[in-house]
Protein backbone atom coordinates (compact mmCIF):
# COMPACT_ATOMS: atom_id res chain seq x y z
CA UNK A 1 0.00 0.00 0.00
CA UNK A 2 2.71 2.49 0.72
CA UNK A 3 4.56 1.48 -2.77
CA UNK A 4 1.68 2.73 -4.22
CA UNK A 5 0.99 5.97 -2.40
CA UNK A 6 4.65 6.72 -3.10
CA UNK A 7 3.46 6.15 -6.75
CA UNK A 8 0.48 8.01 -6.34
CA UNK A 9 2.29 11.22 -5.02
CA UNK A 10 4.99 10.98 -7.14
CA UNK A 11 2.95 10.52 -10.66
CA UNK A 12 0.83 13.46 -9.42
CA UNK A 13 3.44 15.59 -8.75
CA UNK A 14 4.76 15.49 -12.02
CA UNK A 15 1.84 16.01 -13.69
CA UNK A 16 1.50 19.25 -12.09
CA UNK A 17 3.98 20.91 -9.46
CA UNK A 18 1.15 22.88 -7.81
CA UNK A 19 -0.47 19.84 -6.35
CA UNK A 20 0.16 19.52 -2.65
CA UNK A 21 -0.63 16.65 -0.57
CA UNK A 22 -1.10 15.96 3.10
CA UNK A 23 -1.51 13.09 5.15
CA UNK A 24 -4.31 12.95 8.11
CA UNK A 25 -4.58 9.65 10.32
CA UNK A 26 -7.37 8.50 12.41
CA UNK A 27 -7.03 6.98 15.40
CA UNK A 28 -9.31 7.62 17.99
CA UNK A 29 -9.52 10.83 16.63
CA UNK A 30 -8.70 12.72 13.70
CA UNK A 31 -4.75 13.69 13.69
CA UNK A 32 -2.89 15.83 11.02
CA UNK A 33 1.26 13.59 10.36
CA UNK A 34 1.65 15.74 7.65
CA UNK A 35 0.49 19.44 6.55
CA UNK A 36 -0.10 20.34 2.96
CA UNK A 37 3.44 20.13 1.23
CA UNK A 38 4.85 19.98 -2.46
CA UNK A 39 7.86 18.13 -1.03
CA UNK A 40 7.71 14.42 -2.61
CA UNK A 41 10.85 13.62 -0.52
CA UNK A 42 8.61 14.84 2.83
CA UNK A 43 5.86 12.70 1.54
CA UNK A 44 7.77 9.75 0.97
CA UNK A 45 9.56 10.01 4.15
CA UNK A 46 6.59 10.28 6.56
CA UNK A 47 4.80 7.28 4.47
CA UNK A 48 7.92 5.18 4.95
CA UNK A 49 7.86 5.30 8.64
CA UNK A 50 4.04 4.88 8.70
CA UNK A 51 2.69 1.70 10.43
CA UNK A 52 -0.07 0.89 12.84
CA UNK A 53 0.39 0.76 16.33
CA UNK A 54 -3.06 -0.16 17.78
CA UNK A 55 -6.11 -1.97 17.31
CA UNK A 56 -9.44 0.00 17.17
CA UNK A 57 -12.27 -1.87 17.19
CA UNK A 58 -15.07 1.07 16.37
CA UNK A 59 -14.50 4.31 13.98
CA UNK A 60 -16.28 7.17 14.19
CA UNK A 61 -16.03 10.13 11.65
CA UNK A 62 -16.94 12.93 13.20
CA UNK A 63 -13.70 14.19 14.05
CA UNK A 64 -12.26 13.53 10.65
CA UNK A 65 -15.21 15.36 9.12
CA UNK A 66 -14.84 18.41 11.69
CA UNK A 67 -10.93 18.04 11.33
CA UNK A 68 -10.80 18.51 7.23
CA UNK A 69 -13.71 21.18 7.41
CA UNK A 70 -11.48 23.22 9.47
CA UNK A 71 -8.28 22.18 8.25
CA UNK A 72 -9.38 22.79 4.66
CA UNK A 73 -11.43 26.36 5.66
CA UNK A 74 -7.57 26.84 7.15
CA UNK A 75 -5.99 26.50 4.03
CA UNK A 76 -7.96 28.11 1.71
CA UNK A 77 -8.15 31.59 3.30
CA UNK A 78 -3.98 31.15 3.39
CA UNK A 79 -4.04 30.44 -0.25
CA UNK A 80 -6.60 32.45 -2.59
CA UNK A 81 -5.22 29.90 -5.95
CA UNK A 82 -8.22 28.28 -5.96
CA UNK A 83 -7.01 24.99 -4.77
CA UNK A 84 -9.81 21.98 -4.86
CA UNK A 85 -9.57 19.73 -2.07
CA UNK A 86 -9.81 15.79 -2.53
CA UNK A 87 -9.86 13.25 0.24
CA UNK A 88 -8.40 9.47 -0.38
CA UNK A 89 -9.83 7.94 2.78
CA UNK A 90 -7.97 4.53 3.08
CA UNK A 91 -9.51 2.52 5.40
CA UNK A 92 -8.50 -1.13 6.58
CA UNK A 93 -10.21 -1.72 9.87
CA UNK A 94 -11.45 -4.67 8.01
CA UNK A 95 -14.82 -5.53 10.38
CA UNK A 96 -15.45 -2.19 11.89
CA UNK A 97 -18.59 -0.62 10.57
CA UNK A 98 -17.77 2.99 10.71
CA UNK A 99 -20.60 4.98 11.72
CA UNK A 100 -20.97 9.29 11.48
CA UNK A 101 -23.44 11.83 12.45
CA UNK A 102 -25.03 12.58 9.02
CA UNK A 103 -26.70 15.74 10.40
CA UNK A 104 -23.63 17.06 11.41
CA UNK A 105 -22.83 20.42 10.52
CA UNK A 106 -19.30 20.08 9.45
CA UNK A 107 -19.91 16.66 7.66
CA UNK A 108 -22.86 18.96 5.38
CA UNK A 109 -20.71 21.72 4.85
CA UNK A 110 -17.67 19.16 3.40
CA UNK A 111 -20.31 17.53 1.05
CA UNK A 112 -21.98 20.24 0.26
CA UNK A 113 -18.41 22.25 -0.57
CA UNK A 114 -18.39 21.85 -4.57
CA UNK A 115 -14.44 22.26 -4.17
CA UNK A 116 -13.86 18.71 -2.23
CA UNK A 117 -14.31 15.39 -3.34
CA UNK A 118 -14.38 12.14 -0.67
CA UNK A 119 -13.10 8.92 -2.66
CA UNK A 120 -12.84 5.50 -0.32
CA UNK A 121 -10.37 3.06 -0.54
CA UNK A 122 -11.59 0.09 1.31
CA UNK A 123 -8.71 -3.11 2.53
CA UNK A 124 -10.12 -6.23 4.00
CA UNK A 125 -10.22 -9.28 4.54
CA UNK A 126 -12.55 -11.88 3.03
CA UNK A 127 -15.78 -11.97 3.65
CA UNK A 128 -16.54 -14.85 6.90
CA UNK A 129 -18.78 -15.38 10.10
CA UNK A 130 -16.97 -12.58 11.76
CA UNK A 131 -16.00 -10.38 9.03
CA UNK A 132 -18.95 -8.71 7.06
CA UNK A 133 -16.64 -6.67 4.46
CA UNK A 134 -20.50 -5.94 2.40
CA UNK A 135 -21.81 -4.05 5.75
CA UNK A 136 -18.88 -1.83 5.65
CA UNK A 137 -18.60 -0.87 2.34
CA UNK A 138 -22.17 0.30 2.50
CA UNK A 139 -21.43 2.13 5.09
CA UNK A 140 -18.35 3.85 3.50
CA UNK A 141 -20.25 4.47 0.14
CA UNK A 142 -22.82 6.24 2.28
CA UNK A 143 -20.68 9.07 2.79
CA UNK A 144 -18.23 8.68 -0.02
CA UNK A 145 -19.01 11.61 -2.12
CA UNK A 146 -16.45 10.93 -5.09
CA UNK A 147 -15.43 6.90 -5.77
CA UNK A 148 -15.91 4.12 -3.23
CA UNK A 149 -13.53 1.23 -4.46
CA UNK A 150 -12.50 -2.21 -2.14
CA UNK A 151 -10.21 -4.74 -2.11
CA UNK A 152 -9.32 -7.72 -0.25
CA UNK A 153 -5.91 -9.75 -1.35
CA UNK A 154 -6.00 -9.10 -4.86
CA UNK A 155 -2.55 -6.88 -5.72
CA UNK A 156 -4.04 -6.51 -9.38
CA UNK A 157 -6.84 -5.14 -8.08
CA UNK A 158 -5.14 -3.07 -6.17
CA UNK A 159 -3.28 -2.27 -8.58
CA UNK A 160 -6.27 -1.32 -11.24
CA UNK A 161 -7.85 0.58 -7.82
CA UNK A 162 -4.87 3.14 -7.43
CA UNK A 163 -4.70 3.99 -11.61
CA UNK A 164 -8.63 4.40 -10.91
CA UNK A 165 -7.89 7.20 -8.33
CA UNK A 166 -5.38 8.54 -10.16
CA UNK A 167 -7.51 11.43 -12.48
CA UNK A 168 -8.39 14.48 -11.67
CA UNK A 169 -11.88 14.63 -9.69
CA UNK A 170 -12.68 17.25 -12.32
CA UNK A 171 -11.92 15.84 -15.40
CA UNK A 172 -13.03 11.76 -14.72
CA UNK A 173 -16.20 10.59 -15.15
CA UNK A 174 -19.24 10.85 -12.64
CA UNK A 175 -19.57 7.23 -12.22
CA UNK A 176 -16.26 5.16 -11.84
CA UNK A 177 -17.49 2.62 -14.03
CA UNK A 178 -17.65 5.12 -16.80
CA UNK A 179 -13.49 5.60 -16.60
CA UNK A 180 -11.17 2.87 -17.74
CA UNK A 181 -7.64 2.96 -18.69
CA UNK A 182 -6.84 3.17 -22.60
CA UNK A 183 -5.80 -0.38 -24.19
CA UNK A 184 -3.19 -0.13 -26.47
CA UNK A 185 -3.17 -2.33 -29.47
CA UNK B 1 -33.10 43.52 -10.26
CA UNK B 2 -34.52 46.46 -8.44
CA UNK B 3 -32.98 49.02 -6.07
CA UNK B 4 -33.26 48.08 -2.42
CA UNK B 5 -35.85 50.33 -0.91
CA UNK B 6 -33.65 51.65 1.32
CA UNK B 7 -31.17 53.14 -1.14
CA UNK B 8 -34.30 54.12 -3.77
CA UNK B 9 -34.40 58.24 -2.88
CA UNK B 10 -30.27 57.67 -3.85
CA UNK B 11 -30.87 56.28 -6.78
CA UNK B 12 -33.65 58.73 -8.10
CA UNK B 13 -31.90 61.71 -7.05
CA UNK B 14 -28.91 60.59 -9.03
CA UNK B 15 -30.07 59.31 -12.03
CA UNK B 16 -32.52 62.93 -11.44
CA UNK B 17 -29.63 65.23 -11.17
CA UNK B 18 -26.56 63.57 -13.26
CA UNK B 19 -26.23 62.54 -16.75
CA UNK B 20 -25.27 59.06 -16.48
CA UNK B 21 -26.72 55.29 -16.72
CA UNK B 22 -26.85 52.67 -14.48
CA UNK B 23 -26.74 49.20 -15.03
CA UNK B 24 -25.65 45.95 -13.33
CA UNK B 25 -27.54 46.19 -10.55
CA UNK B 26 -27.01 43.17 -8.26
CA UNK B 27 -26.64 42.01 -4.55
CA UNK B 28 -23.58 41.18 -2.55
CA UNK B 29 -25.90 39.77 0.40
CA UNK B 30 -27.23 36.54 0.76
CA UNK B 31 -30.56 35.62 -1.23
CA UNK B 32 -32.65 35.05 1.51
CA UNK B 33 -31.73 38.64 3.17
CA UNK B 34 -31.97 40.48 -0.26
CA UNK B 35 -34.42 43.08 -0.60
CA UNK B 36 -33.30 44.10 -3.95
CA UNK B 37 -29.83 45.51 -5.34
CA UNK B 38 -27.67 47.02 -3.13
CA UNK B 39 -24.58 47.18 -6.12
CA UNK B 40 -24.68 48.70 -9.32
CA UNK B 41 -22.62 50.74 -11.90
CA UNK B 42 -23.08 54.17 -12.43
CA UNK B 43 -21.46 54.69 -16.10
CA UNK B 44 -20.48 58.85 -16.84
CA UNK B 45 -20.04 60.73 -19.81
CA UNK B 46 -16.86 62.63 -19.43
CA UNK B 47 -15.78 63.65 -23.50
CA UNK B 48 -15.56 61.30 -25.77
CA UNK B 49 -15.15 58.54 -22.96
CA UNK B 50 -17.20 56.77 -20.19
CA UNK B 51 -15.74 56.93 -16.73
CA UNK B 52 -17.45 53.60 -14.98
CA UNK B 53 -17.58 53.64 -11.19
CA UNK B 54 -18.60 50.61 -9.52
CA UNK B 55 -20.94 51.59 -6.54
CA UNK B 56 -20.82 48.76 -3.29
CA UNK B 57 -23.20 49.80 -0.91
CA UNK B 58 -24.63 47.47 2.22
CA UNK B 59 -28.54 46.71 2.54
CA UNK B 60 -28.11 45.36 5.42
CA UNK B 61 -25.83 48.02 7.00
CA UNK B 62 -27.09 51.29 4.77
CA UNK B 63 -25.42 53.63 7.47
CA UNK B 64 -22.21 52.16 6.01
CA UNK B 65 -20.90 54.50 3.47
CA UNK B 66 -20.86 53.20 -0.26
CA UNK B 67 -16.91 51.82 -1.67
CA UNK B 68 -16.28 52.96 -5.04
CA UNK B 69 -14.17 50.50 -7.70
CA UNK B 70 -12.98 52.45 -11.01
CA UNK B 71 -11.99 50.09 -12.94
CA UNK B 72 -9.02 48.51 -10.61
CA UNK B 73 -8.96 50.98 -8.59
CA UNK B 74 -10.81 51.07 -4.80
CA UNK B 75 -11.70 54.34 -3.78
CA UNK B 76 -11.50 54.67 -0.18
CA UNK B 77 -14.76 56.66 1.55
CA UNK B 78 -12.05 58.22 3.78
CA UNK B 79 -10.59 60.17 0.84
CA UNK B 80 -13.77 61.65 -0.38
CA UNK B 81 -13.77 63.94 2.77
CA UNK B 82 -16.10 66.77 1.89
CA UNK B 83 -19.02 64.89 2.17
CA UNK B 84 -20.33 62.88 4.78
CA UNK B 85 -22.95 59.99 3.91
CA UNK B 86 -26.09 59.78 5.18
CA UNK B 87 -28.67 56.92 4.21
CA UNK B 88 -31.41 59.27 5.05
CA UNK B 89 -30.45 62.10 2.62
CA UNK B 90 -31.14 61.20 -0.83
CA UNK B 91 -28.65 63.83 -1.59
CA UNK B 92 -25.74 61.37 -0.21
CA UNK B 93 -25.02 59.70 -3.57
CA UNK B 94 -25.10 62.18 -5.61
CA UNK B 95 -22.73 64.01 -3.70
CA UNK B 96 -20.25 61.33 -3.40
CA UNK B 97 -20.58 60.63 -7.09
CA UNK B 98 -19.63 64.34 -7.97
CA UNK B 99 -16.39 64.33 -6.03
CA UNK B 100 -15.30 61.24 -7.43
CA UNK B 101 -15.77 62.56 -11.26
CA UNK B 102 -14.32 66.07 -9.80
CA UNK B 103 -10.75 64.32 -8.54
CA UNK B 104 -11.08 61.73 -11.75
CA UNK B 105 -11.32 65.44 -14.24
CA UNK B 106 -8.24 66.84 -12.20
CA UNK B 107 -6.18 64.06 -12.59
CA UNK B 108 -6.55 63.38 -16.25
CA UNK B 109 -6.26 67.22 -16.57
CA UNK B 110 -2.85 67.08 -14.45
CA UNK B 111 -1.50 64.49 -16.72
CA UNK B 112 -2.19 66.52 -19.59
CA UNK B 113 -1.00 69.12 -18.73
CA UNK B 114 2.19 67.54 -16.77
CA UNK B 115 5.41 70.22 -17.40
CA UNK B 116 7.12 66.97 -19.83
CA UNK B 117 7.46 66.74 -23.54
CA UNK B 118 7.46 63.30 -23.57
CA UNK B 119 4.12 62.99 -21.43
CA UNK B 120 2.39 65.52 -22.94
CA UNK B 121 3.23 63.77 -26.46
CA UNK B 122 2.31 60.64 -25.40
CA UNK B 123 -0.32 61.66 -23.64
CA UNK B 124 -1.95 63.55 -26.78
CA UNK B 125 -2.02 60.70 -29.53
CA UNK B 126 -3.62 58.39 -27.07
CA UNK B 127 -6.40 60.72 -25.27
CA UNK B 128 -8.40 59.96 -28.11
CA UNK B 129 -8.74 56.21 -28.08
CA UNK B 130 -12.01 54.81 -26.59
CA UNK B 131 -11.43 53.47 -22.83
CA UNK B 132 -7.86 55.01 -22.39
CA UNK B 133 -7.01 56.02 -18.53
CA UNK B 134 -4.44 58.11 -16.96
CA UNK B 135 -3.17 58.25 -13.53
CA UNK B 136 -0.63 59.61 -11.55
CA UNK B 137 1.22 58.77 -8.53
CA UNK B 138 3.17 61.60 -6.88
CA UNK B 139 4.86 59.92 -3.89
CA UNK B 140 7.51 59.20 -3.53
CA UNK B 141 8.63 59.60 -7.09
CA UNK B 142 6.11 60.71 -9.95
CA UNK B 143 4.46 58.10 -11.79
CA UNK B 144 2.07 58.35 -14.64
CA UNK B 145 0.49 55.62 -16.17
CA UNK B 146 -1.76 55.44 -19.40
CA UNK B 147 -3.60 52.09 -19.95
CA UNK B 148 -5.17 51.56 -23.38
CA UNK B 149 -7.39 48.70 -24.75
CA UNK B 150 -5.43 46.32 -26.73
CA UNK B 151 -7.21 44.96 -30.10
CA UNK B 152 -6.99 41.61 -30.99
CA UNK B 153 -8.17 40.91 -34.31
CA UNK B 154 -9.18 38.62 -35.60
CA UNK B 155 -11.34 39.01 -32.34
CA UNK B 156 -13.47 35.97 -33.14
CA UNK B 157 -10.14 34.40 -31.48
CA UNK B 158 -10.32 36.16 -28.45
CA UNK B 159 -13.72 34.93 -28.11
CA UNK B 160 -13.12 31.83 -28.61
CA UNK B 161 -10.64 32.14 -25.73
CA UNK B 162 -12.15 33.86 -23.45
CA UNK B 163 -15.83 34.37 -24.37
CA UNK B 164 -18.40 36.96 -24.96
CA UNK B 165 -18.24 39.20 -21.46
CA UNK B 166 -14.16 38.92 -20.65
CA UNK B 167 -12.61 42.39 -21.12
CA UNK B 168 -10.19 43.07 -23.69
CA UNK B 169 -6.32 43.22 -22.13
CA UNK B 170 -5.12 46.60 -21.75
CA UNK B 171 -1.57 47.64 -22.14
CA UNK B 172 -0.13 49.68 -19.33
CA UNK B 173 2.81 51.86 -19.52
CA UNK B 174 4.32 53.42 -16.48
CA UNK B 175 6.44 56.77 -17.25
CA UNK B 176 9.00 57.78 -14.52
CA UNK B 177 8.94 61.84 -15.48
CA UNK B 178 11.46 62.87 -13.30
CA UNK B 179 14.31 59.62 -13.89
CA UNK B 180 15.64 60.42 -17.31
CA UNK B 181 17.27 56.98 -17.13
CA UNK B 182 14.60 55.19 -16.53
CA UNK B 183 13.02 54.21 -19.33
CA UNK B 184 8.80 53.26 -19.29
CA UNK B 185 8.04 49.71 -18.22
CA UNK B 186 4.99 47.94 -20.07
CA UNK B 187 2.67 45.54 -18.98
CA UNK B 188 -0.02 44.12 -20.10
CA UNK B 189 -3.06 43.18 -17.57
CA UNK B 190 -5.62 40.76 -18.11
CA UNK B 191 -9.37 40.14 -16.58
CA UNK B 192 -9.07 38.21 -13.27
CA UNK B 193 -11.29 35.30 -14.91
CA UNK B 194 -8.39 34.27 -17.62
CA UNK B 195 -5.63 36.09 -15.98
CA UNK B 196 -4.02 32.71 -14.88
CA UNK B 197 -4.00 32.04 -18.74
CA UNK B 198 -1.21 35.19 -19.56
CA UNK B 199 0.97 34.85 -16.25
CA UNK B 200 4.33 35.30 -17.52
CA UNK B 201 2.68 37.42 -20.58
CA UNK B 202 3.99 40.12 -19.77
CA UNK B 203 8.11 38.90 -19.35
CA UNK B 204 7.81 38.56 -22.93
CA UNK B 205 6.93 41.62 -24.25
CA UNK B 206 8.91 43.74 -26.51
CA UNK B 207 11.90 45.97 -25.48
CA UNK B 208 11.14 49.25 -24.64
CA UNK B 209 13.86 51.88 -26.19
CA UNK B 210 14.45 55.36 -25.61
CA UNK B 211 12.66 57.00 -28.59
CA UNK B 212 9.49 54.19 -28.33
CA UNK B 213 5.90 55.67 -27.90
CA UNK B 214 2.86 53.91 -26.84
CA UNK B 215 1.23 54.10 -30.07
CA UNK B 216 4.07 52.54 -32.20
CA UNK B 217 4.14 49.83 -28.95
CA UNK B 218 0.61 49.02 -29.13
CA UNK B 219 0.51 47.25 -32.11
CA UNK B 220 3.57 45.32 -31.75
CA UNK B 221 2.00 43.63 -28.46
CA UNK B 222 -1.09 43.20 -29.96
CA UNK B 223 0.61 40.85 -31.95
CA UNK B 224 2.21 39.04 -29.89
CA UNK B 225 -1.01 38.70 -28.01
CA UNK B 226 -2.46 37.41 -31.34
CA UNK B 227 0.39 35.02 -31.49
CA UNK B 228 0.57 34.01 -27.78
CA UNK B 229 -3.58 32.86 -28.38
CA UNK B 230 -2.88 31.17 -31.46
CA UNK B 231 -0.51 28.94 -29.81
CA UNK B 232 -2.60 28.26 -27.04
CA UNK B 233 -5.37 27.45 -29.09
CA UNK B 234 -3.54 25.08 -31.31
CA UNK B 235 -2.19 23.08 -27.58
CA UNK B 236 -6.08 23.17 -26.60
CA UNK B 237 -7.05 21.74 -29.75
CA UNK B 238 -4.47 18.99 -29.99
CA UNK B 239 -5.24 18.22 -26.51
CA UNK B 240 -9.25 17.87 -27.28
CA UNK B 241 -8.22 15.63 -30.13
CA UNK B 242 -6.22 13.25 -28.27
CA UNK B 243 -8.87 12.76 -25.48
CA UNK B 244 -10.92 11.57 -28.65
CA UNK B 245 -8.61 9.81 -30.74
CA UNK B 246 -7.99 7.97 -27.10
CA UNK B 247 -11.35 7.99 -25.86
CA UNK B 248 -10.53 7.45 -21.97
CA UNK B 249 -8.33 6.99 -19.31
CA UNK B 250 -7.87 10.41 -19.09
CA UNK B 251 -5.89 11.41 -15.95
CA UNK B 252 -5.74 15.63 -15.64
CA UNK B 253 -4.69 17.77 -18.36
CA UNK B 254 -4.04 21.74 -18.10
CA UNK B 255 -7.59 23.52 -18.57
CA UNK B 256 -6.09 26.84 -18.47
CA UNK B 257 -2.90 26.97 -21.02
CA UNK B 258 -3.10 23.79 -22.31
CA UNK B 259 0.21 22.82 -21.74
CA UNK B 260 0.08 18.86 -20.85
CA UNK B 261 -2.45 15.83 -20.82
CA UNK B 262 -1.76 12.46 -19.44
CA UNK B 263 -3.58 9.29 -19.64
CA UNK B 264 -3.87 6.03 -17.66
CA UNK B 265 -2.88 3.63 -20.96
CA UNK B 266 -2.12 -0.47 -20.68
CA UNK B 267 -1.02 -3.20 -23.30
CA UNK B 268 -2.27 -5.85 -20.68
CA UNK B 269 -4.42 -5.41 -17.67
CA UNK B 270 -1.93 -5.01 -14.95
CA UNK B 271 0.63 -3.39 -17.26
CA UNK B 272 -0.32 0.32 -16.82
CA UNK B 273 1.13 2.84 -17.66
CA UNK B 274 1.00 6.68 -16.71
CA UNK B 275 1.90 8.95 -20.08
CA UNK B 276 2.39 12.38 -19.62
CA UNK B 277 2.76 14.63 -22.29
CA UNK B 278 4.05 18.24 -22.16
CA UNK B 279 4.00 21.41 -24.73
CA UNK B 280 6.45 23.47 -24.11
CA UNK B 281 7.19 27.01 -25.01
CA UNK B 282 8.55 26.21 -28.66
CA UNK B 283 5.17 23.85 -29.70
CA UNK B 284 5.00 23.36 -32.29
CA UNK B 285 8.37 24.15 -33.90
CA UNK B 286 9.55 21.37 -31.24
CA UNK B 287 7.36 17.81 -30.57
CA UNK B 288 5.75 18.28 -27.28
CA UNK B 289 7.72 15.82 -24.58
CA UNK B 290 6.18 12.63 -23.63
CA UNK B 291 7.14 10.52 -20.39
CA UNK B 292 5.66 6.87 -18.84
CA UNK B 293 5.83 6.19 -15.77
CA UNK B 294 5.77 2.50 -14.90
CA UNK B 295 2.74 1.96 -11.94
CA UNK B 296 3.29 -1.73 -11.59
CA UNK B 297 7.51 -1.55 -11.60
CA UNK B 298 9.42 0.61 -8.86
CA UNK B 299 12.92 0.94 -8.70
CA UNK B 300 14.89 -1.68 -5.90
CA UNK B 301 14.84 1.52 -3.61
CA UNK B 302 10.72 1.68 -4.27
CA UNK B 303 11.22 5.16 -6.50
CA UNK B 304 9.31 5.27 -9.33
CA UNK B 305 10.29 4.30 -13.12
CA UNK B 306 9.87 7.20 -15.55
CA UNK B 307 11.40 7.73 -18.89
CA UNK B 308 10.91 10.70 -21.48
CA UNK B 309 10.70 9.02 -24.90
CA UNK B 310 13.39 10.11 -27.47
CA UNK B 311 13.61 10.15 -31.14
CA UNK B 312 9.88 10.97 -31.58
CA UNK B 313 8.79 11.28 -35.14
CA UNK B 314 7.32 14.75 -35.80
CA UNK B 315 6.82 17.68 -37.87
CA UNK B 316 5.17 20.67 -36.77
CA UNK B 317 2.66 21.06 -40.13
CA UNK B 318 0.57 17.96 -38.69
CA UNK B 319 -2.95 18.77 -37.64
CA UNK B 320 -4.22 18.04 -34.49
CA UNK B 321 -5.60 15.13 -35.54
CA UNK B 322 -2.12 13.64 -37.24
CA UNK B 323 -0.98 14.96 -34.48
CA UNK B 324 -3.17 12.48 -31.87
CA UNK B 325 -3.39 9.60 -34.74
CA UNK B 326 0.61 9.39 -34.77
CA UNK B 327 0.89 9.52 -30.88
CA UNK B 328 -1.12 6.27 -30.17
CA UNK B 329 0.95 4.51 -32.95
CA UNK B 330 4.07 5.58 -30.92
CA UNK B 331 2.47 4.43 -27.59
CA UNK B 332 1.58 1.39 -28.93
CA UNK B 333 5.09 0.36 -29.75
CA UNK B 334 6.90 2.44 -27.05
CA UNK B 335 4.74 1.46 -24.17
CA UNK B 336 5.11 -2.52 -24.66
CA UNK B 337 9.08 -2.21 -25.48
CA UNK B 338 8.73 -0.10 -21.97
CA UNK B 339 7.35 -2.56 -20.44
CA UNK B 340 9.36 -5.27 -21.44
CA UNK B 341 12.42 -3.15 -20.15
CA UNK B 342 10.79 -2.62 -16.64
CA UNK B 343 9.92 -6.59 -16.22
CA UNK B 344 13.90 -7.05 -17.35
CA UNK B 345 15.21 -4.89 -15.14
CA UNK B 346 13.18 -3.56 -12.34
CA UNK B 347 10.85 -4.79 -9.27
Amino acid sequence: MKHFLIQFVAAKQRLNPRHEFSIVLLGVDAVLYQEFTSDMSKICEKLEVLHPTVHILDCNFDSLFSFLCQYIEESSSRDSSGYAYRGVLIYSRSNVVPTFTDELPTYLHLINNPHFVLDTLYLHSKASVSCDPQAVFDKLSDLTTGYCLECSSSYSNLLLHMATLMPHPQTRPKEQSDWRPVMLQ
Amino acid sequence: MDIAPVFKAQLETLTGNLKCQVCQLNSGCKPSLSKGADRFVVLVPCGSLQLRIMVLLDQQNPHHPPDFILDDTTLDYSSLSSVTWDVNDSMSLLRLIREILNKLQGTRDSILNYPNDVIQFECSIVRHIEGVQFSIVTSPNVEILISVPLEVTPSQLWLDLCGVDTEKPRLEVTYYPESISKTPSPTVSFSPSIAACFDSFSNKLPPWNSNTSIIEYMPRVSKLLLDTIENLLHRKAVILQIHATLENGTVEYDTTKWRYTSYMVQTTPLNLNLVTIKFGRDFPTSPPAIFLQSLPYTTKSGGPISVQLENIPWSPRWSPQEIASRLRLLLIERVELFNKTCAGQYH
